[in-house]
């Protein structure tokens, strides 16, 4: 009974944003208002855990709003909206993420000892820092955002087989680096 | 014999820690998640007010070269309807037969 309400109202959500999504392609604000009020909170999390950066990754979910509405013709299914939006976000963080690479150049030591000092978020932002863009949101999206291969592979427009290896290599390059950084902090 | 066994010992070992620090490494790394964000409350405001930005931007972009064009064919216009509309300056003199008369 419980199931059958929730799928209804899964459903009544979906035919909303079709209607919402209508109205988007009109100019309508209000329509527009109530798309981001739905997603905001998902699209700033997910940059969030790829950036590490709260700031930044509002900056990035709001890019990511203004392009998905100014392409909102090519979505061929409203259904899909999400997804879409979701997609244009993790594409917008890689562009931020090989852009710090190559403002910092290349990888940064991690200071000795520091460890003690900072919190786990903090030396997990520096620990990423150290992962090229690839591997890290490879790694952010498997482990952090919990999605399948096939959706990190959806995602990030490569092929499964690409994922397995990238995520294979992504967690033993971060194995190698949090050993160095537990060995230093001791 | 018992150097293989040492050997295969070491090998299951090695395995073994690495199979632990990887554990350990990714439930540290699970540990940093963030699940929940606090959003700025002019978030929504924002993206509204750089949607219309950005609309009005293209629109004047779409526009600009034909209020150009336009602006060029009027300049056009002027000119030429002030060329022709201009009276002739030049004075003829009449013939010096018709003075005497």
């Amino acid at each position: 009974m419980a199931d059958t309400r929730l799928l209804e109202s899964k459903a009544d959500m979906r035919c909303d944003e079709a209607a919402w999504l209508a109205r988007c392609r009109q100019g309508d604000e209000r329509a527009m208002d109530a798309i981001v009020a739905r997603h905001r909170r998902r699209i700033i999390r997910v940059a969030a855990n790829v950036l590490r950066d709260t700031n930044e990754a509002e900056d990035v979910a709001q890019d990511a709003f203004l392009k998905a509405f100014r392409e909102l013709h090519r979505l061929r299914e409203d259904n899909a909206f999400s997804g879409y939006l979701y997609r244009i976000c993790v594409r917008m963080c890689m562009d931020r993420l090989r852009s710090r690479r190559a403002d910092t150049g290349e990888f940064e030591c991690a200071e000795h000892g520091a460890a003690e000092k900072i919190e786990t978020r903090v030396l997990v932002e520096r620990l990423l820092d150290k992962l090229p863009p690839e591997l890290r949101m490879t790694l952010v999206l498997r482990e952090m955002e919990q999605l399948s291969y096939d959706e990190v592979a959806d995602v990030m427009g490569v092929p499964v087989g690409t994922v397995r290896s990238r995520l294979h290599t992504a967690r033993e390059r971060f194995r190698v680096i949090w050993c160095q950084a537990t060995k230093e902090a001791r | 014999m018992n150097y293989d066994h040492a050997i295969s010992a070491a090998g299951i070992e090695a395995s073994e820690n690495t199979e632990l620090t990887m554990d350990q490494a990714m439930s540290f790394l699970r540990e940093a998640t963030i699940t929940d964000v606090d959003v700025s409350p002019d978030f929504d405001g924002a993206v509204l007010r750089r949607h219309r930005l950005a609309a009005s931007r293209r629109s004047v972009r779409h526009w600009a070269p034909s209020i150009v064009a336009a602006l060029m064919a009027a300049l056009a216009v002027l000119t030429f309807v002030q060329l022709v509309a201009v009276p002739s300056t030049t004075v003829t003199e009449p013939p010096a037969n018709a003075v005497g008369r």
